[in-house]
C-alpha cells in the first residue's frame, strides 16, 4: 500500500479543561493549549455564567447561552473603566476570537480522553454529572484536578501546569499504563495535589 | 417514481462508499483514512445499513493498517455493526479475535470494551436462536466464549490500562451471568441486556442456569479478591467501586457484599496509594454510595451507608441529607425481615469460606463484648504501637463515629478477620481465642500467621481449580488454538513454587535439551546486560546467577568471552566472580576449623552446641561421631584443594586474558590485580614474567609496587619478586626495580627486609666460590653464569647493584661493604672497587660515616679506603674534616704519603714540600698526578687553590735534600714542571731562577734548571746572562757541579758569553778555556773585534790566556 512508508502518526489526545464559568481558567487553558495544537475543549460546570461586577455582592450574571461578544459590548457599557482596569474586558476579549460562546460541561455530549478540572469542587461535580450519564460505550475517560486559583495571573500560571501535564500524558508511549506513574511524579514536581479518577462513558 | 429515487440515492451512496474508501486506500495521512472510514461507517451502518455487506471486506482490509488509531476503528467499526445486526459477529469473529490479539495496546484495550457489547448481544441471540444454531454459528460462539475466557483472566495483566478493560469487562459479564430482579435499578441503554433470568429452561445444550449463577459468582469473587488485594493500582480500584457500585444496583443479591468490600477497603487502604490517590479513591467511593442512597436500594441498609458515609468523613448533616430521615427509621423493621430471608438466601450461595468467616465474625464479636478481652487486646498491641504516631496515621485518622454500637463491633471484627487472613478461619479462629486467653508475644504470633496465610493459600488455590466446571468445559470443546484458556489462574492469592513446575518438565526432557535450554537462558542472561544495569537488584541477581553458572562445564569460558568482549565494561563481573570462588573456599576453611573444634572437643569429652552440628553432613547410622568428623574433614580438605585450583585456574585465566591485550593504557590489568582477594602461587609467577615482558615491565612493575605496599598478606612474597629484579644484569629492568626498591626503602616496613636482602647477596662475596643460593636466584640469567663455579664479573655485579644503591641513602651500610671487601678475593676486590665511584660520589665528603671508615678503617681495607678518598676528591676540593682524618691517619697508623695525594690540596704548604721527596719516589704516573693536583692541571674545580705555586713547587723541588731523594728523581721530577710549557712560562722560570740565586749554596740542579729554561725560551739568555755574572759573584767555581753546568752554559749562549769569561779571574777562565776550548777561540776573535779602549780594560793575564792559542 502506498502509505506503509510514512511513519503512524500519533493520533492526538482529546482535552478538556473544565472551570466554572468558562471564562478565565478554562479558556486561558484552551487558549494555550489550541496555540501548542493540542487538541482541547472548555466548559464550564456552573448554573450561571459569573464574572466579577462593581462589588463582590454584585456580579454580573450571564445565561450559558449569551455570547463573549454580547457580554463584551454589554459590560463596555456599563463601565468600561472599570471592567477594562480589572482585565476583564481584555478576557472576554480574548474569549470571543477563540469560540463564540461558552459552554458548559453538563449539556455536552462529547467524549475525552482527559478531562482537566482547576478546583475539586468542579472535579466532584464532573465526575458525579458522568456518573449520572447513560453509559453505552464503556470507554474510560481520566478526570484530572489541579487546583488553580482564579485571578489572570494564577490562571496563566495554571494553563501551563495543564499544559505541561497534558504534553506528557500525550507524549507516553501508552498513557493508560503510564499516568500513575506521571502523575504521581509530576505531583512531586509542583508540589500541589493532584486528584484523579476515572469513569467510563 | 419513489422507487426510483431510492434506487439512485443508493447507486449514490455506494458511489459515494467507493469513492471514500478507494481515497483512504491511497491516502498515507491516518488522519485523512480516519475521517473516510468513519464517513463510510456513517453511511453503511446508520444511513444504509442494507449496504454493510457489500463493503465489509473492504472496510476490514483496514485492520491490517499500520496505524494504531484505523485499527482502532475497525474495532468500533464491528461493534457498531453487530449492534446492528448481531448476525454480523459470525462473519467478522475472525477478524475479531485478531484484533483483540493485536501487538498495540490500545487497540487490544479497543477490542476488550467491544466485547462487552459484543459479547452481551451474542449471548442473547445465541440463547434465543439457541435450536437453530448451524455449525458454524456455534464455532462462533466457542471462540467468543474463549475470548471472554482470555479477558477475564487479564486481572493478572502488568498493563494498569488492560487491567481497567478487564474489570469494566467483568462488570457485564457479571451482570449477565446473576439475574435481573424486580428491585433492580436497570439504567436505560441496559433494559435490553440479557440476564440469567432470561433463559427459559434450567438446562440445554448449551447453556445451564446454575452453571451460569456460579460462573457469574466466581467472577465476582475474582473481582472482589481483585479490589481486596493490596498492590491494586488506585484506577483499577476507582475502577472497581464504579463497576462494584453499577453491580450493585443492578443486582441486589451483591449489594451486601459490595457494602461491605467497600468497609474492608476503608480499613485496609493499599499502602502505595498516595495522599491525593487516597483522595480521590474516597471521592469516588462516596459518589457511588450517594447514588446507591438516591436509589430505593438504600432502605436495607441504611447502617452500612451510615457507617460507610461517616468513614469516609461525612458529617452526621450531610448523612442526614443523603438518607431521608423517614426510610431509615422505616427500614429498621425491613431490615431484620430482609436479613433473614438473606441471610437464608446466601446461605445457600454463599461456599464454606464465608460461612466460617461469618462464624469467626460472629464468635470475635461475642468475644469482643467481654471488657477483659478488649483490655487484654489493647494491652498486647499497645507493645507494636510505634513511639510517635505516624504522619499518614495522624492526617488519615477520623475519630469513629459510633463506639461501641454493634456494628462498630461487628466492623471491628471483620477487619480483625481480614488482617488476620481471611481463608483459614478454623484454625485463624483458633489462633484468635488463644491470643486472647494467653497473651502471645508478638513473634510467634506472626509466625503463625505467616503459616496460616501459607496453608489458607494452597487451600485456596486447589478449590478454585476443582469448582468451575464450565470453564474447564468452554476450554476443552472450543476448538481456537490462538488462545489461552488457563481460566483456573486465580488473580491473587496463590503460591507460586518453581518445584511443581519444573520437576515435571526435568522428568520430560532429555540431557541435551536440557543442555540446550541452559545454554540458551544463558545467553539471554548475557545479552541482558544494558536492559538490566537500570535496575540494581536485577542487576545484582543477573551477576550472581552469571558467576554461579560457572560451575556448570564450559560455562566459565563462556563468561570470559563474554568479559573480554567489553572488558572495560565488564571487569567487575569477572572480579566478583573470583570473590565468590574465593568465598567458597573461606567458607571451606570456616567449616574446616569448625570441625577441628568439635573433634577437639570430642577428644577431650567437651560437650558440642547444637548450632556446631549443622554444617555436619550424616554418613550412616553405625559409625560414631568422630568417624563422622573425619570423614567430614576429609571431604572439606577434598573441597577446599578443588576449590583453590578453581580459584587459581579463574585468576591465572583472567588475569593472562588481561596482560594479552594489546592496549594497557587503561591500566585494567593493574586495576584488576590489585583488587583480587588473594594472588596464588601461579598468579605470582605470571607477574613475575609480566614484569619481564620488554614492553610493558614498566606498568607491571609498579602495579608490583602498588600490590607491596596495599597487599600486607602477601608483602614477603611480592617483595621478593621486586628484589630478585635488582640483581638482573638487564639495565633497564634492574635499575627500574632499583629505583622502586629505593622508594620503599624510605618506608619503615620495607626498610629491614629490602637491606637484609641486600645484605645477604652482598655477603654472598665474602665466600670464595659463587653459592648454589646466588645461581638459583637468577634463574632468568644466561646459561654461562649457571655453569660458572669461580667468581665472574656478572655475579659479583648482580650481588653488588642494590647494595651499593642503598649505601647512600643509609650511609652505615659502607662498613658492611668494608667487611666483605677484606674476605673477599681479588676480583671481587677489583669490581667493587670498579663500581665504587657513584655511591660514594652520592655519599659524597661530609658523611661521617665515610669520615669514620677513613679513620678506623679496618686491617687490609687500606685499598678501599684510599679508592674512597680519590673518588670524594676527584672532583672536590678535599673538606677540612677529610683532611684532618687522612692528616691523622698519615701521621700515626698509617705512614703511606699516597694517602696525602687525594688530599694535597688542602695540606699546608709546608706539610708539602716535606712530603714532596717521598712522593717523587712513587712510580712516574703518580707524580705526574701529584703535580696535576697541585698545579691544578685537569681538574674541574673551579677555584684552584694550591697550598703551593708553580714556582715555590720547582724551587722547592730544587732544595730537596740529596739525602733524602737522588739527584735523578729529582731531574724527573724537574722534568715534568718543565714539560708543563703552560704553567712554566717564561715569567715563571725567571721567578725560579731569581729565587733559587739566592739560596746558598747555589741548588746542584741550578745550572740545569737554567739551560732547560734557556731551550725552551731562548729570549731568556741576557737574563741569564746576568744570573751567571751574579754566579761569578758568588764564587761559582767552589761548586764543582755548577761550576761544570756553568761552563756548559756558557759555551749554549756562546756569542753573549764573552761578557761573562771576560769577568772571570785568570785561573777560573784558564779552567774554562781547558774544559771548553771553544770559547777561547770564541773570545779571541771578539777580543780582536772590539775597539783598543775597549780592548785596554782587559787584564793583561786574562788578554794572555786569551791570545796564548
Amino acid at each position: 500500500m502506498a502509505y506503509s512508508e510514512s511513519p503512524p502518526e500519533i493520533q492526538p489526545l482529546r482535552f478538556a479543561v473544565v472551570c466554572s464559568s468558562n471564562q478565565n481558567r478554562s479558556m486561558e487553558t484552551h487558549n494555550i493549549f489550541n496555540k501548542k495544537g493540542l487538541s482541547i475543549r472548555s466548559f464550564g460546570t456552573g448554573k450561571e455564567v459569573k464574572l466579577p461586577g462593581p462589588s463582590i455582592t454584585q456580579p454580573n450574571v450571564y445565561d450559558f447561552n449569551t455570547t463573549y461578544d454580547f457580554m463584551y459590548k454589554d459590560l463596555s457599557n456599563r463601565d468600561k473603566q472599570l471592567y477594562t482596569q480589572n482585565g476583564i474586558l481584555h478576557m472576554i476579549d480574548r474569549n470571543r476570537r477563540i469560540k463564540p460562546k461558552p459552554e458548559r460541561f453538563q449539556e455536552n455530549r462529547e467524549h475525552f480522553d482527559i478531562i482537566f478540572t482547576v478546583e475539586e469542587r468542579i472535579f466532584d461535580q464532573v465526575l458525579e454529572d458522568l456518573e449520572n450519564r447513560e453509559k453505552e460505550l464503556n470507554q474510560p475517560v481520566h478526570i484530572i484536578n489541579i487546583d488553580v486559583t482564579d485571578n489572570h495571573e494564577d490562571a496563566t500560571i495554571g494553563a501551563f501546569i495543564l499544559y505541561e501535564l497534558a504534553l506528557m500524558l500525550q507524549n507516553s508511549e501508552d498513557m493508560d499504563n503510564e499516568i500513575d506513574e506521571i502523575l504521581q511524579d509530576y505531583e512531586s514536581k509542583i508540589k500541589r495535589p493532584i486528584l484523579h479518577s476515572i469513569a467510563f462513558y | 417514481m419513489e422507487i426510483g429515487s431510492d434506487k439512485n440515492q443508493i447507486e449514490d451512496t455506494l458511489e459515494k462508499v467507493a469513492e471514500l474508501l478507494n481515497e483512504a486506500s491511497i491516502s498515507n495521512k491516518d488522519s485523512v483514512r480516519l475521517t473516510n472510514l468513519k464517513h463510510v461507517q456513517e453511511l453503511i451502518v446508520y444511513k444504509n445499513p442494507e449496504l454493510l455487506d457489500n463493503f465489509l471486506d473492504e472496510i476490514l482490509q483496514f485492520q491490517l493498517d499500520k496505524s494504531g488509531e484505523v485499527k482502532k476503528f475497525v474495532v468500533s467499526f464491528i461493534e457498531e455493526a453487530c449492534k446492528k445486526d448481531t448476525e454480523t459477529i459470525f462473519k467478522l469473529i475472525d477478524n475479531f479475535r485478531y484484533l483483540l490479539f493485536d501487538e498495540n495496546v490500545n487497540v487490544q484495550k479497543r477490542a476488550y470494551l467491544a466485547m462487552i457489547n459484543i459479547f452481551k448481544n451474542t449471548l442473547k441471540w445465541v440463547v434465543r436462536n439457541q435450536n437453530k444454531l448451524n455449525d458454524e454459528q456455534k464455532q462462533t460462539w466457542y471462540t467468543l466464549l474463549d475470548l471472554k475466557n482470555h479477558i477475564a483472566s487479564q486481572l493478572d495483566s502488568d498493563n494498569d490500562g488492560i487491567r481497567t478493560c478487564c474489570i469494566k469487562f467483568l462488570e457485564s459479564l457479571i451482570l449477565c451471568m446473576s439475574e435481573r430482579l424486580k428491585e433492580s435499578i436497570i439504567p436505560h441503554v441496559n433494559k435490553g441486556d440479557f440476564s440469567v433470568d432470561q433463559l427459559d429452561q434450567v438446562e440445554t445444550d448449551l447453556f445451564n442456569r446454575d452453571e451460569l449463577k456460579e460462573e457469574g459468582r466466581y467472577h465476582f469473587k475474582t473481582l472482589l479478591e481483585y479490589t481486596l488485594s493490596s498492590h491494586i493500582s488506585s484506577v483499577n480500584l476507582i475502577s472497581s467501586i464504579c463497576v462494584l457500585s453499577n453491580i450493585a444496583k443492578q443486582r441486589p443479591e451483591f449489594i451486601q457484599t459490595v457494602l461491605e468490600t467497600y468497609s474492608k477497603i476503608l480499613s485496609n487502604i493499599p499502602p502505595t496509594l498516595g495522599k491525593s490517590q487516597l483522595n480521590a479513591v474516597k471521592k469516588q467511593m462516596k459518589l457511588q454510595i450517594q447514588s446507591i442512597c438516591k436509589s430505593s436500594l438504600c432502605v436495607g441498609f441504611v447502617s452500612e451507608l451510615t457507617s460507610l458515609l461517616s468513614d469516609l468523613g461525612c458529617s452526621p448533616n450531610e448523612i442526614n441529607r443523603l438518607i431521608p430521615k423517614n426510610i431509615s427509621i422505616e427500614s429498621n423493621k425491613r431490615r431484620l425481615n430482609q436479613a433473614q430471608t438473606n441471610l437464608d438466601s446466601k446461605k445457600v450461595k454463599l461456599n464454606q469460606d464465608q460461612k466460617n468467616q461469618e462464624k469467626l465474625i460472629d464468635s470475635l464479636v461475642e468475644r469482643l463484648q467481654s471488657k477483659e478481652n478488649v483490655t487484654d487486646l489493647v494491652l498486647v498491641s499497645m507493645t507494636n504501637l510505634p513511639d510517635k504516631m505516624s504522619l499518614k496515621f495522624s492526617q488519615e485518622y477520623k475519630a469513629i463515629s459510633n463506639p461501641g454500637s454493634v456494628q462498630q463491633i461487628r466492623s471491628l471484627a471483620q477487619m480483625l478477620v481480614t488482617y488476620i487472613g481471611e481463608n483459614n478461619f478454623e484454625s485463624t479462629s483458633q489462633n484468635i481465642l488463644t491470643v486472647d486467653d494467653d497473651d502471645l508475644d508478638e513473634e510467634e504470633d506472626d509466625d503463625l500467621k505467616f503459616k496460616l496465610k501459607l496453608k489458607s493459600e494452597k487451600i485456596d488455590y486447589s478449590e478454585t481449580v476443582g469448582k468451575h466446571p464450565i470453564h474447564r468445559q468452554s476450554s476443552v470443546s472450543t476448538p481456537s488454538k490462538t488462545l489461552p484458556t488457563n481460566l483456573n489462574k486465580s488473580a491473587s492469592n496463590k503460591t507460586f513454587k518453581l518445584n511443581d513446575v519444573t520437576n515435571n518438565i526435568i522428568n520430560k526432557i532429555d540431557q541435551t535439551q536440557l543442555q540446550d535450554l541452559y545454554n540458551k537462558a544463558h545467553n539471554r542472561i548475557l545479552e541482558t546486560d544494558e536492559n538490566v544495569n537500570r535496575n540494581k537488584h536485577a542487576c545484582i541477581i543477573r551477576k550472581k546467577v552469571l558467576v554461579e553458572s560457572t560451575t556448570l562445564p564450559g560455562y566459565d569460558q563462556k563468561l570470559t568471552n563474554y568479559v573480554f568482549e567489553d572488558v572495560k565494561k565488564r571487569i567487575d563481573l569477572a572480579l566478583i566472580w573470583l570473590y565468590n570462588n574465593y568465598l567458597k573456599i573461606k567458607q571451606c576453611y570456616h567449616k574446616k576449623s569448625t570441625l577441628e573444634n568439635m573433634k577437639y572437643k570430642l577428644e577431650n569429652g567437651l560437650n558440642i552446641k547444637e548450632e556446631e552440628q549443622m554444617d555436619i553432613v550424616e554418613v550412616g547410622h553405625e559409625v560414631t561421631k568422630m568417624e563422622v568428623i573425619e570423614q567430614n574433614e576429609q571431604y572439606i580438605l577434598n573441597q577446599i584443594e578443588f576449590y583453590e585450583a578453581e580459584y587459581d585456574r579463574t585468576l591465572i585465566s583472567i588475569l593472562d586474558s588481561l596482560q594479552q591485550r594489546k592496549e594497557q593504557k587503561d591500566l585494567l590489568f593493574s586495576k584488576f590485580i590489585t583488587q583480587v582477594p588473594y594472588l596464588t602461587d601461579n598468579a605470582l609467577n605470571l607477574l613475575k614474567n609480566c614484569c619481564q615482558d620488554s614492553e610493558k615491565f614498566l606498568f607491571n612493575m609498579s602495579t608490583l609496587s602498588e600490590l607491596i605496599v596495599t597487599r600486607s598478606k602477601q608483602r614477603n612474597e611480592l617483595l621478593q619478586i621486586l628484589l630478585q629484579f635488582t640483581s638482573l644484569s638487564n639495565q633497564v629492568l634492574r635499575e627500574n626495580a632499583c629505583t622502586i626498591c629505593l622508594n620503599l626503602y624510605e618506608r619503615k616496613q620495607f626498610a629491614q627486609i629490602i637491606e637484609d636482602y641486600a645484605f645477604n647477596r652482598l655477603k654472598y662475596l665474602s665466600l670464595p666460590n659463587p653459592p648454589s643460593e646466588l645461581i638459583n636466584d637468577l634463574t632468568e640469567e644466561t646459561q654461562e653464569m649457571l655453569d660458572a663455579s669461580t667468581w665472574n664479573e656478572d655475579m659479583i655485579k648482580s650481588c653488588l647493584y642494590l647494595y651499593l644503591e642503598l649505601i647512600p641513602v643509609n650511609h652505615k651500610l659502607i662498613n658492611g661493604l668494608s667487611e666483605v671487601y677484606i674476605e673477599s678475593v681479588a676480583e671481587i676486590k677489583r669490581v667493587i672497587l670498579k663500581m665504587l665511584e657513584t655511591p660514594i660520589k652520592k655519599m659524597g665528603m661530609d658523611s661521617q660515616e665515610l669520615l669514620k671508615l677513613i679513620q678506623d678503617f679496618p686491617r687490609n681495607s687500606e685499598t678501599l679506603v684510599l679508592r674512597i678518598i680519590h673518588i670524594l676528591t676527584e672532583k672536590s676540593q678535599p673538606s677540612i674534616d677529610l683532611v684532618n682524618k687522612v692528616r691523622n691517619l698519615y701521621a700515626t697508623k698509617l705512614p703511606d704519603v699516597r694517602f696525602l695525594i687525594p688530599i694535597l690540596t688542602g695540606l699546608t704548604k709546608a706539610e708539602v714540600i716535606a712530603a714532596l721527596p717521598q712522593l717523587i719516589k712513587l712510580s712516574n704516573a703518580v707524580v705526574k698526578e701529584v703535580f696535576n693536583r697541585l698545579l691544578g692541571i685537569n681538574t674541574n674545580i673551579p677555584v684552584h687553590k694550591s697550598p703551593v705555586n708553580p714556582t715555590e713547587l720547582l724551587v722547592a723541588l730544587h732544595q730537596i735534600d740529596q739525602a733524602n731523594c737522588d739527584l735523578k728523581t729529582v731531574i724527573n721530577a724537574t722534568s715534568l714542571c718543565f714539560a708543563e710549557k703552560q704553567i712554566y712560562t717564561q715569567e715563571v722560570l725567571t721567578s725560579v731562577m731569581q729565587q733559587l740565586i739566592e739560596i746558598t749554596p747555589i741548588p746542584t740542579l741550578y745550572m740545569r734548571t737554567v739551560i732547560q729554561s734557556l731551550t725552551i725560551y731562548p729570549k731568556l739568555s741576557n737574563f741569564v746572562v746576568i744570573m751567571m755574572q751574579r754566579l761569578i759573584g758568588k764564587q761559582i767555581w767552589k761548586s764543582p757541579k755548577v761550576w761544570e753546568g756553568f761552563i756548559k752554559c756558557c759555551q749554549r749562549i756562546k756569542p753573549l758569553s764573552h761578557q761573562i769569561l771576560l769577568k772571570l779571574q785568570p785561573a777560573q777562565l784558564k779552567e774554562v778555556f781547558q774544559v771548553a776550548p771553544d770559547l777561547k777561540e770564541h773570545l779571541n776573535k771578539y777580543v780582536h773585534s772590539i775597539t783598543p779602549l775597549e780592548r785596554a780594560q782587559i787584564t793583561t793575564e786574562t788578554m794572555e790566556l786569551i791570545e796564548n792559542l
